[in-house]
């Protein structure tokens, strides 16, 4: 492949004598580094925790996707929020947040955590972690399977791709406006037929 | 499973025991059970970790129920013996106002953690226990939360669909 | 007292503590000497044991006094009881024990039965043993994989987490459509009766785990780093254990041989010839880890047997969609792999239960920890913690 310009991933590359050149941007290097390591803290709390290592452990092995866990928060940069969060343990969820250096990400993984789940009317479970950090991904399930936080892993990749934005978007894909996403709307629902 | 005349037998080797009475229609698994008074289950208890013949060294559970309408909390205590792999029940009745009573924790370790938990969710205090305080909900929690008449107040990690919420009716669907 | 005169105050940040307040933790420890030190082992440490807190009060390494926090994972499953249906509840006791979440639906179904009197049929009590020796054993597995990582070991638990108990998950997967929380027990049989070819699926696993046995051994039981962090760390006597309410594996590793499979036999396990594993060495951590070590073995025994003497019928028994128990009470009782789960129901006659307590063996276990980690090192402490194999899903409720 000769030079060329790779819309799709932000590069240009250049064959050379002795191999290949790759021009990009600061935004996307940076980006790439770090989606592909995102490292999480070992933050099991109940069942879903379990699932949790089960996609560390051989079977859905995470470290081919740079996931690797960490058992401070100093050192981590995703928070996976695995299990029911009670109201005695959330401020020590809020202080794990703010002990992890930006930039860092919360993915709330079952359906404990995300809205409180099976213990919706319970006097002593939070009903939903976002009440007490802000959340990036939400998993839901009770308890999802690895293959659920494996997608929430790629999800957050593809939010990392747009996170540090120098303001350019030259080699993003622009969203459709409003016009343009109505007459797509119009034209699925005429296909249909329904 | 447990024979009924090992009641029958402990009772009559300790007089301070009463015989069940039946409620009518009332189902129950058929196990030996004794009904003592509060103020003599601390007696009764240690007769029967240390009669030789019974040696219930295994305090396997200890709970409590709130009977609301009889206004009394009723206390439940399984005891087993690792000689004679028998279990027996023993239950005693505190009102619900003024509930206290003596804790068995000096004769088993073992109930330590479960009078704790008694006190925390319903509010039964234990006379000389050795660290009386709560276990499951935090200090500075007001309220006990297991009572039939427990009532929820709202704090900024709730929905509004607690039980106990003033509000919502007894299943949990808001009043309109 | 209907209404609380104080307003709740929330809960506070644990450990937060400035020079100016003086320490703030509700576990008070009195009298800190002057060499000594208080660490927090707080609810958030890299062991996966959940979320526990333990405060420890130190004299350079050693461990003077140990004060364990529970509490961070309570749920108020027994108020949330009374609010649902006994259907309902049975997928509320999954969530209890999450390592071996069969035995949890049966001990509620257990007691249940009791009340309303439902025949069972003979196939469906078949089953009912083989899925919940066959979550022992999967629950085994995560105990030994994760006190090998406690003490440093991160290979085993690739083999018994990852490989071994991932086949028996698959099993589950096919027969209830769950890996972990599985509502399959139900009151009067099971959900559904085994696909074609399941039993046979079963038998091949069993043996295939023979060799993987002797694998997990090499890996751990026989090696010497190993047996020199367990071998006499955390003696626990046996009038203690049982003064302590220990029971289970626990209580088994310290001498007195109680198994309720063997005492008190509930469903078909009278049909079974397996043996009861009991400590020799005085019940210290090595103990706790052999008695599950060969009970793991002893379970493969059981589901064999139960394999070949299952007969064909039903798998449910004559019990409506919405059954209200008569007004009464009961107590069941099973053999957990953690030790003696029991259930008290007490219920009024209508479809949602009046009070319902589980036992938690765990919770009683757990009881022991500030007794053994007296004059150890922090480092054993995680091995006593992990030998006495709690999950903190049912210390909580």
């Amino acid at each position: 492949m000769t030079s060329g310009f790779d819309i799709l991933h932000g590069l240009r590359r250049h064959k050379i004598v002795g191999g290949e050149l790759f021009l990009t941007t600061v935004d996307f290097f940076v980006d790439w580094g770090r989606k592909s390591s995102i490292w999480p803290l070992t933050f099991g709390l109940a069942c879903c925790a379990i699932e949790m290592m089960a996609s560390f452990a051989s079977k859905f092995d995470f470290d081919r996707m740079g996931v690797f866990p960490r058992p401070t928060p100093r050192q981590a940069d995703l928070l996976i929020i695995s299990g029911t969060v009670v109201k005695k343990m959330a401020p020590a969820v809020e202080r794990l947040y703010q002990e992890m250096p930006s930039p860092r990400f919360v993915v709330s993984m079952g359906a404990c955590s995300n809205c409180g789940g099976p213990y919706y009317d319970s006097y002593s479970v939070a009903k939903g972690v976002d009440k007490i950090i802000p959340v990036d991904v939400y998993i839901p399930g009770c308890p999802p399977r690895p293959e659920a936080l494996y997608t929430a892993v790629q999800t957050l990749q593809e939010k990392i791709d747009a996170y540090w934005d120098a303001g350019k978007q030259i080699l993003k894909p622009v969203p459709p406006s409003e016009e343009a996403l109505k007459k797509i709307n119009e034209a699925a629902i005429s296909a249909r037929g329904s | 499973m447990f024979p009924v005349n090992l009641v029958i037998e402990i009772s009559q080797r300790i007089h301070r025991v009463t015989l069940p009475g039946e409620k009518p229609n009332y189902v129950r698994d058929p196990e030996s059970f004794l009904t003592v008074l509060p103020s003599n289950l601390h007696d009764v208890c240690l007769a029967l970790r240390e009669f030789p013949d019974y040696l219930f060294d295994l305090p396997l559970q200890m709970t409590a129920v709130d009977f609301i309408n009889e206004k009394v909390f009723e206390l439940v205590y399984y005891l087993y013996s690792s000689k004679l792999r028998q279990g027996i029940i023993v239950k005693t009745q505190v009102p619900r106002t003024a509930p206290e009573i003596e804790s068995v924790s000096d004769i088993w370790p073992g109930m330590d953690w479960q009078e704790r938990e008694v006190y925390d969710l319903f509010g039964v205090k234990f006379r000389n226990h050795p660290n009386l305080k709560r276990i499951m909900m935090w200090e500075g929690f007001s309220g006990h939360p297991l009572r039939k008449d427990y009532v929820h107040q709202t704090d900024k990690y709730d929905s509004g669909l607690e039980i106990g919420t003033p509000g919502l009716d007894e299943r949990g669907v808001p009043i309109p | 007292m209907t209404s609380p005169t104080t307003p709740n105050t929330p809960p506070k940040n644990h450990g937060q503590a400035t020079l100016a307040d003086g320490p703030v933790f509700e576990t008070k420890i009195e009298q800190v000497g002057e060499h000594e030190m208080i660490l927090n082992m707080g609810p958030q440490h890299p062991s996966t044991h959940g979320v526990l807190r333990v405060v420890l009060k130190l004299d350079g390494e050693v461990i003077t006094e140990a004060v364990p926090d529970v509490g961070y994972l309570h749920r108020g499953l027994e108020k949330l009881s009374e609010n649902r249906t006994y259907p309902m509840n049975i997928v509320l006791s999954d969530r209890n024990d999450y390592l071996s979440a069969m035995n949890n639906n049966w001990a509620f179904c257990l007691a249940v039965e009791k009340l309303l009197k439902v025949e069972i049929p003979s196939r469906a009590e078949f089953i009912r043993v083989i899925v919940g020796e066959l979550n022992r054993i999967a629950s085994h597995m995560v105990f030994y994989g994760t006190y090998g990582i406690d003490l440093g070991a991160f290979t085993p638990f690739l083999y018994s987490f990852g490989r071994d108990r991932e086949e028996i998950l698959d099993l589950f997967e096919e027969i209830c459509g769950a890996r972990i929380t599985y509502n399959f027990i139900r009151v009067g049989g099971v959900m559904l009766d085994a696909p074609e070819g399941w039993i046979e699926r079963v038998k091949a696993f069993v043996d295939r785990m023979a060799p993987r046995l002797v694998e997990y051994d090499k890996l751990l039981t026989l090696n010497p780093i190993f047996i020199d962090r367990n071998l006499g760390i955390g003696r626990l006597p046996a009038e203690k254990a049982l003064a302590l309410g220990l029971t289970g594996p626990n209580l088994r590793a310290s001498g007195p041989a109680l198994d309720l499979r063997k005492d008190h036999p509930y469903s078909v396990y009278k049909e079974f010839h397996f043996d009861v594993p009991v400590g020799k060495g005085g019940g210290d951590c090595y103990d706790r880890f052999m008695v599950r070590r060969q009970e793991i073995t002893e379970s493969l025994k059981i589901v064999r047997q139960a394999c070949e003497k299952i007969p064909s019928g039903p798998v449910m028994g004559k019990v409506g969609r919405v059954y209200r128990p008569p007004a009464g009470e009961v107590f069941a009782q099973l053999e957990a792999p953690r030790g003696w789960l029991g259930s008290y129901l007490v219920s009024d006659g209508t479809e949602r239960p009046y009070r319902h307590h589980i036992r938690a063996p765990s919770f009683i276990n757990l009881q022991a920890l500030s007794d053994l980690v007296k004059g150890l090192k922090v480092a054993d402490t995680v091995a006593v913690l992990g030998s006495l194999d709690f999950v903190l899903g049912e210390v909580d409720r």
